[in-house]
């Protein structure tokens, strides 16, 4: 609502940004790749989709601050909190590894925010660790990292 | 009579025991992923996509072929019994199926689902047999320029298809162009758009790529349906009992049901075929046909023939998609691009030259399918009891689940944690771009035929010295432009259109 009042659509930041990387592939492409050197050279054919993707973009920013009658996009906490969790994990494993890491979130997510009882966090942690032991490292023979901890132990 | 010599050829390859036992598993996987509600077939071809690594080329593709598929037979289970559909080509399913299980016959309303699937697959594959091979043939005489602008309209097609809105839809297509083009130039393989980060330089990884787009951006939608899930559960009936035996057809139900099934599974195959339409669309263009047949209960009100109807055509046209992704190398939709990912990675390059360099992978295939095809339907007859059981996993505790299977997922694929920041950051610029309404599969798409175009442009202007006379030199060529400026610029009068009429009914 604030943003409304402030005239700023929080819709038009995809095409602004969408702009920005355009305009970094046009420069970059121009600077770096060339265009055309008798024939198409290595930046030909980035730079075109790079002014496509401009000229779109800025079609699309236009589209979307003249209409005043959409709604504005609403984000949750909730969602964050997905996205928190997810680099959580990833941070994790540079310390503990990444299956203590998995382990670790899917309890304290399925405790803390979704309060399941203790018969299904036991049921889900099992079955994970079966598909990640079993499957993963077992079956397709995948290495996950050990973290510090790890390293420093093993 | 040699495509079926060809495919006699590839059922030897197809019943050898690993892949029989690949195929089962992918059928098993698939079934119970479609079934999740909110998962998808390209989600989850996305997720399971790492388990294919085990195996060699071949096998791993039916495994892949019998996930795509077995997803397609899944996603109407939670569409029929909890009226969520697990799949999009569910949607139209949900719209009889749910409605003839609230009237006491959801059993049947599923084996309807499962029978229909299974007979508009068979007509899918059946037509695939017979035109794949005729498809590659006509590839072959295609020249640099006529792959450019096949390459095009694909493209084009899909991002109007998909997304109601067609600026979104190019600048999507255009995001999906430029992360491909970042690595290597795909001629002379110099360094590319890296911006002097060394993990820049072998590319954006395509499955941590796709498994963050679509599974960890649909882990991070999901969160906002666990209320709406908890509600629709509490309103189920939970003693709800299913058994094989309660959930058969009778000989009425079936007179019923083959017509629709027999049409949408024909007419299913033929949309499958078109870049750009793929199983969803399949789907509505069945259903909206049967509306105009007679049914014997108003469609919408659970009338058997409707779910004949929407699913014969969504497994027709997942059959059929495969014509133009093994003969031309074009996808038909998201699912087809990760498909047609996979089959890059084992170094095979789906296009006109396929058929003749790797027959026996070709033909493998497409017997697998039908392999694929009976073990769905055994598997989706049997797994009936215990559909009740695997739909009550609560949207709430999937959240970390598929959390952590995108994680591991996205490792295994890379061996690093490159990937798994990949898919990371590629699951949030997902879930943005869908929240704002870009649809994501036109993006993969475009992230998996950009490459090819990219070459086929190149080669086109190198054979012809730069001049623009390539792409119109011809009947065949000129055609093709048609095609893609009509698909271009249909969108945009009918918008204009649409606009001048509102300032008619203003006035």
């Amino acid at each position: 609502m604030e943003n409304k009042k402030k005239g700023f659509n929080l819709r038009t930041v995809i095409p602004l940004a969408t702009i920005i990387v355009s305009l970094v592939f046009i420069v970059v492409g121009l600077k770096n790749y060339g265009f055309w050197n008798a024939q198409p050279t290595p930046g030909f054919f980035p730079i075109i989709i790079a002014v496509v993707l401009l000229a779109s973009s800025i079609a699309c920013f236009v589209q979307i601050a003249r209409d005043k009658n959409s709604d504005e996009v609403k984000y949750n906490r909730n969602e964050l909190m997905v996205m928190l969790g997810a680099a959580g994990i990833i941070l994790c494993t540079f310390l503990i590894g990444l299956v203590p890491s998995c382990l670790i979130y899917i309890f304290l997510w399925l405790k803390f925010v979704e309060r399941a009882p203790w018969k299904v966090i036991i049921i889900i942690e099992i079955i994970m660790a079966a598909i990640i032991l079993g499957v993963f490292t077992a079956w397709l023979q995948i290495r996950f990292p050990m973290g510090l901890l790890g390293d420093l132990i093993f | 009579m040699e495509n079926f010599l060809s495919l006699l050829a590839g059922f030897q390859v197809a019943l050898a025991p690993e892949n029989i036992g690949a195929c089962l598993l992918g059928a098993v996987l698939g079934l119970i992923v479609g079934a999740m509600p909110g998962i998808g077939s390209l989600a989850g071809c996305a997720l399971l996509l790492p388990l294919t690594y085990k195996f060699n080329p071949t096998t791993a593709i039916i495994m892949l072929g019998a996930l795509y598929y077995s997803n397609m037979y899944g996603g109407s289970f939670s569409a029929i019994l909890l009226n969520i559909p697990g799949d999009s080509p569910a949607i139209t399913t949900a719209l009889d199926g749910y409605p003839m299980a609230k009237k006491g016959r959801p059993g049947q309303a599923l084996m309807a689902a499962n029978m229909a699937s299974f007979i508009g697959g068979t007509i899918g594959i059946l037509i695939l047999t017979l035109t794949a091979s005729g498809l590659a043939t006509l590839g072959l005489k295609f020249g640099y320029a006529e792959m450019t602008l096949i390459l095009l309209i694909a493209m084009t097609s899909i991002s109007w298809l998909i997304g109601e809105n067609p600026i979104k839809g190019i600048v999507i297509t255009m995001l999906g162009i430029l992360v491909a083009s970042i690595g290597m130039d795909t001629l002379s393989g110099a360094p590319r758009f890296e911006f002097g980060n060394m993990y820049l330089l072998g590319g954006v990884p395509f499955t941590p790529f796709i498994i963050g787009c679509v599974g960890f951006a649909q882990v991070i939608k999901l969160i906002n349906e666990r209320e709406a899930d908890e509600k629709k559960r509490a309103n189920e009936d939970s003693k709800t009992k299913l058994s094989i035996r309660q959930s058969m057809l009778t000989g009425h139900d079936f007179k019923r049901m083959l017509p629709p099934t027999i049409r949408s599974g024909v007419m299913g195959t033929f949309v499958g075929v078109l870049p750009g339409s793929g199983a969803t669309t399949g789907s509505m263009v069945g259903y909206a046909m049967q509306k105009k047949f007679k049914s014997e209960e108003p469609m919408g009100t659970g009338a058997i023939e409707g779910i004949a109807a929407s699913e014969a055509a969504n497994n027709a046209a997942a059959a059929g998609a495969f014509a133009p992704l093994l003969a031309l190398g074009i996808p038909g939709s998201g699912t087809g691009a990760v498909l047609l990912g996979g089959l890059m990675m084992w170094g095979l390059n789906p296009g006109p030259l396929l058929f003749d360099s790797n027959p026996e992978f070709c033909w493998g295939l497409i017997s697998s399918m039908y392999m694929a095809n009976v073990f769905t339907l055994l598997v989706a007859i049997l797994v009936i009891p215990f559909l009740i059981k695997i739909l009550s996993v609560p949207v709430k505790y999937m959240i970390p689940i598929i959390t952590c299977v995108c994680i591991v997922g996205a490792y295994s694929t890379s061996n690093s944690m490159y990937g798994v920041i990949v898919m990371f950051v590629s699951g949030i610029v997902g879930y943005l771009l869908d929240k704002n309404g870009f649809p994501t599969a036109p993006m993969l798409l475009a992230f998996v035929l950009a490459p090819m175009l990219e070459k086929n442009m190149r080669k086109a202007f190198i054979a012809s010295q730069g001049s623009l006379k390539i792409f119109v030199d011809s009947p065949l060529k000129l055609v093709l432009l048609a095609v893609f400026l009509v698909l271009i610029l249909t969108p945009v009068v009918k918008s204009i259109r649409r606009k001048m009429q509102a300032k008619k009914a203003q006035a």
